[in-house]
């Protein structure tokens, strides 16, 4: 019959028994995380796989290139992350994002003075794939996203901001206060507006209108049609979407 | 070169606001620019080498009937003056308060010096006189570019020419359509 142990012997006791016990969580702990990293390393080594016998696939579906992206992003691979690497030289992705990122400059620059910096995400891909030509890769509007997402560390300012029921892109940094995006999302369907229409379906007051027609109009977003009987406000971003001259 | 087919108008010129002057001064700027460019695009393909102001802004050109809009005068005014400006049109009016007509350059009076003095030199005419009407109204230049050339242009685009010492002009006081030009 064991006795009770009392006092010191007691301490000594429970004191060996938790570094056991500690030692052996440790033990467990390390095979669990050997265990993880072998599955990582072989999922790693699967998803390389994967990618080599869908490289085709990958480089010239826009669909699928998507969901790899987010597979990829999911378990924190990113094929983005350098030019260099297993990535960029299986998939040829970094020159891919970056080659697109440089024709999305220059066509929102080569447009904004025709539409004060603001450009429907649909008409800026369409104008994209013009300057790509016929031959090029083919590129989806979640292409468009993601090179806009690497230019960010450039500093460009480009930002996606959602008017009405469309995606666009804005080139010039700048925040569209709650009333700005409310006019340019009623002049989305007609491109235009006129203070009456605004009127009507805000209820707000004519001065407050007035007001933000006049900094649309001070950041060249819309012109103004003085030959009607009522002004009406033009925006340029809605009337012109073919930008495959410029 | 007298082609008849119809001008064919950018797709601005179906855009409402494009015929009011806009008070946005860079977007003003932009405008008066595609103005320019239409106005050059227009005369050069209908051959239209003086513009009367009052005429033409009732003309297809200023007036899109299609839409109906119409770039008022004052604004025809200040896109032509940006285009004296830069030596592409020039008054003929020489008092600032009545100006009306102008002479639209869409090629500059270099550049139409260079192409009849190569003309010239094409059909080896060198050293033998021409009237100014025989070089720019008779079927001799028919198909040339500067055939049908407004009178005055052509003395500007000449003394362009007598200046490097490459033609001179032999006036005649009695009958200025009959003045002459030889070329060396």
């Amino acid at each position: 019959m064991s006795r009770r142990r009392v006092g010191l012997s007691r301490i000594h006791y429970e004191m060996s028994n938790k570094e056991h016990f500690r030692e052996i969580g440790n033990n467990i702990a390390a095979v669990e995380v050997e265990q993880l990293q072998n599955q990582l390393a072989v999922f790693k080594t699967n998803l390389e796989e994967f990618a080599q016998k869908h490289q085709k696939k990958i480089r010239s579906n826009p669909a699928f290139r998507t969901q790899f992206q987010k597979m990829c992003q999911q378990i924190g691979v990113d094929p983005l992350a350098s030019n260099k690497g297993f990535w960029a030289d299986l998939l040829g992705f970094g020159d891919f994002y970056y080659e697109l990122g440089i024709q999305i400059i220059e066509v929102c620059i080569n447009s904004r003075h025709i539409n004060g910096g603001l450009i429907a995400m649909d008409d800026l891909r369409r104008a994209v794939e013009v300057r790509r030509g016929a031959r090029a890769q083919e590129i989806n509007n979640d292409d468009i996203v993601q090179a806009i997402k690497n230019l960010a560390p450039l500093g460009s300012g480009f930002q996606i901001v959602e008017i009405g029921s469309q995606k666009m892109v804005q080139s010039i940094p700048r925040e569209f206060n709650t009333d700005q995006s409310r006019i340019l999302s009623i002049s989305q369907l007609t491109g235009f507006t006129t203070i009456t229409q605004v009127a009507n379906e805000t209820g707000w007051a004519p001065e407050r209108i007035v007001t933000i027609m006049d900094m649309l109009l001070r950041d060249g977003l819309c012109w103004i049609d003085l030959q009607h009987s009522e002004p009406q406000y033009w925006f340029p971003t809605y009337f012109f979407s073919e930008y495959s001259k410029i | 070169m007298d082609s008849p087919t119809s001008f064919q108008f950018p797709p601005v010129y179906d855009f409402p606001p494009f015929f009011t002057r806009q008070p946005t001064l860079s977007t003003w700027q932009d405008q008066a620019k595609q103005w320019q460019t239409l106005v050059l695009n227009y005369c050069r393909h209908q051959r239209q080498f003086r513009l009367t102001l009052s005429e033409a802004a009732n003309s297809e050109l200023f007036n899109n009937t299609a839409i109906g809009r119409k770039l008022p005068l004052a604004a025809i005014h200040e896109v032509i003056q940006l285009m004296v400006d830069q030596g592409r049109a020039e008054w003929l009016d020489d008092k600032k308060t009545s100006r009306n007509q102008c002479l639209i350059y869409w090629h500059s009076p270099e550049e139409w010096a260079d192409l009849i003095y190569q003309w010239i030199q094409d059909r080896a005419l060198n050293n033998s006189v021409l009237t100014l009407y025989e070089l720019t109204h008779d079927d001799l230049s028919q198909g040339a570019e500067f055939h049908g050339m407004d009178a005055l242009m052509l003395r500007r685009v000449l003394s362009t020419l007598v200046s490097k010492g490459k033609a001179q002009v032999f006036h005649n006081d009695e009958a200025a359509n009959e003045a002459g030009v030889k070329f060396f």
